[in-house]
């Protein structure tokens, strides 16, 4: 068979462990990698460093994560959709949590998988909050005459990214608003897993339309691999 | 677009008047955002040719729907179009979806002719306080970036459910935004800010200049061009 990067759940659950950084796609429920979420709590790997859009669905996405209690360190822009998760940040002894806004957080990770050494942004300037990652602590620069923060880069070990269809080579469509995190968090790791709606042979997905090239892609969850 | 529903009675009233009044500002070929809630009402009343951005990666948001609803026979299509706030809807034609680097790379670019947003608190030097209240911990999700397009549009009720002031010197809410307001529409008149200075524009039918002196806290002048009566 040719050269292909389909791999099988126990291929993937050998990537995963205690204390990896990891970035999961999505935003609420739309584009978010259910299946390759599950192996992450079957594989059992602890005191994970989770970078996401928002804290998830306790039931369906990266919230059984905290439902298992699995999270360390966490980078989120929005976190109301999880009751679990208020609960345990306020306990206080789960995690750390650093509340991000989103269009930050996305410049971060796309600074990560870019190698860029950071990026001038100005959301959330002067704003005073009193929180972790608190705007006012953040380190700040001034270029001709306008005031910046200095917004470091986010990388991961693993990133879990959900696309609509992968062919052998990784390569990637997405449907409706599902690309979200997806694409750009799929640049920004050292090794990035996806799950495809369908899994299509080379010639299928026309260069044209292809959103993620397959050289940023690692692994393919294979779920058809009898049909090669 | 079929009408998106919020609350009953008066305050419903309210709030499509508020939206009525903000979907003047914009024209055909205007891209807008929309915050979660009363702003989405804004979408009911924009003329043909304005687009609704959602920040998760789409132009052209249409009808919202219900995933039980048995009349939206393309399954797939509601579960892969969904707006911020996790609501499925239809795209208009000419709709297109990208990556979140492209929507926020478009919100802070100036290429929105505007967006929406609720508020708790809003001062007045344009400071914008609503993403954070004791005991609902919810993140600020991208409210802190839409804060940044050209014209900030603040939709809020004038005072709160116990009756006092949203309009204040100054905010004691953690702050979304430090001076980026351009306008705020309540259910009573509508205030623009210049140079971080608070002008009444106009007043509503059925309220006049002292019932706004008497509920708003914040300090402000009055337009030269002031218009009263108007309908929102």
């Amino acid at each position: 068979m040719m050269f292909n990067k389909l791999a099988s759940e126990e291929e993937i659950k050998a990537k995963f462990f205690d204390g990896m950084t990891l970035m999961v796609g999505g935003f609420a429920t739309t584009g978010v990698p259910r299946k390759l979420i599950d192996l992450v709590v079957e594989s059992g790997v602890k005191n994970i460093k989770l970078i996401s859009n928002d804290a998830g669905d306790p039931d369906l996405c990266q919230g059984r994560l905290y439902h298992a209690d699995l999270v360390s360190e966490c980078w989120h822009s929005h976190v109301g959709l999880n009751p679990e998760f208020g609960k345990m940040y306020e306990e206080g002894n789960h995690f750390k949590l650093h509340i991000t806004p989103q269009g930050t957080l996305v410049e971060k990770i796309r600074c990560g998988g870019a190698g860029c050494g950071g990026v001038l942004l100005r959301a959330g300037m002067n704003t005073n909050n009193d929180f972790e990652n608190d705007t006012t602590q953040r380190e700040k620069v001034t270029v001709d005459g306008k005031e910046w923060f200095i917004e470091k880069p986010l990388h991961a070990d693993v990133a879990l990214v959900r696309a609509r269809r992968a062919d052998y080579m990784g390569n990637l469509t997405y449907r409706g608003t599902m690309e979200n995190y997806n694409s750009v968090m799929a640049m920004a790791a050292d090794c990035t897993i996806v799950e495809a709606d369908h899994i299509c042979d080379i010639e299928e997905l026309s260069p044209d339309i292809i959103k993620t090239p397959g050289v940023f892609v690692n692994m393919v969850l294979d779920t058809q691999k009898q049909y090669i | 677009m079929a009408e998106i529903k919020q609350g009953t009675g008066k305050t419903r009233e309210d709030k499509e008047a508020m939206a009525r009044r903000i979907a003047k500002f914009f024209e055909p070929g205007d891209v807008i955002n929309l915050g979660i809630g009363a702003p989405l009402l804004v979408s009911n009343y924009v003329a043909d040719g304005v687009l609704i951005h959602t920040e998760n990666g789409c132009v052209g948001m249409g009808t919202q729907i219900s995933r039980s609803d048995p009349d939206i026979p393309a399954r797939t299509q509601l579960e892969s179009f969904s707006n911020a706030g996790g609501t499925p809807f239809l795209p208009v034609p000419g709709a297109m979806v990208f990556s979140h680097v492209t929507s926020y790379s478009l919100i802070r670019g100036g290429h929105l002719a505007g967006t929406v947003l609720g508020a708790f608190e809003v001062s007045e030097t344009a400071d914008l306080a609503n993403w954070y209240i004791k005991g609902n911990f919810a993140g600020m999700g991208g409210a802190m970036d839409l804060c940044q397009a050209r014209r900030v549009i603040v939709q809020t009720t004038h005072c709160t459910k116990n009756g006092d002031p949203k309009l204040l010197h100054k905010c004691t809410l953690p702050l979304t935004c430090n001076g980026l307001i351009t306008d705020v529409v309540t259910e009573r008149c509508w205030f623009q800010f210049v140079d971080r200075k608070m002008v009444l524009k106009e007043i509503r039918e059925g309220y006049d200049l002292e019932n706004i002196k008497a509920n708003t806290e914040a300090d402000f002048t009055v337009a030269d061009d002031l218009k009263t009566d108007v309908q929102f």
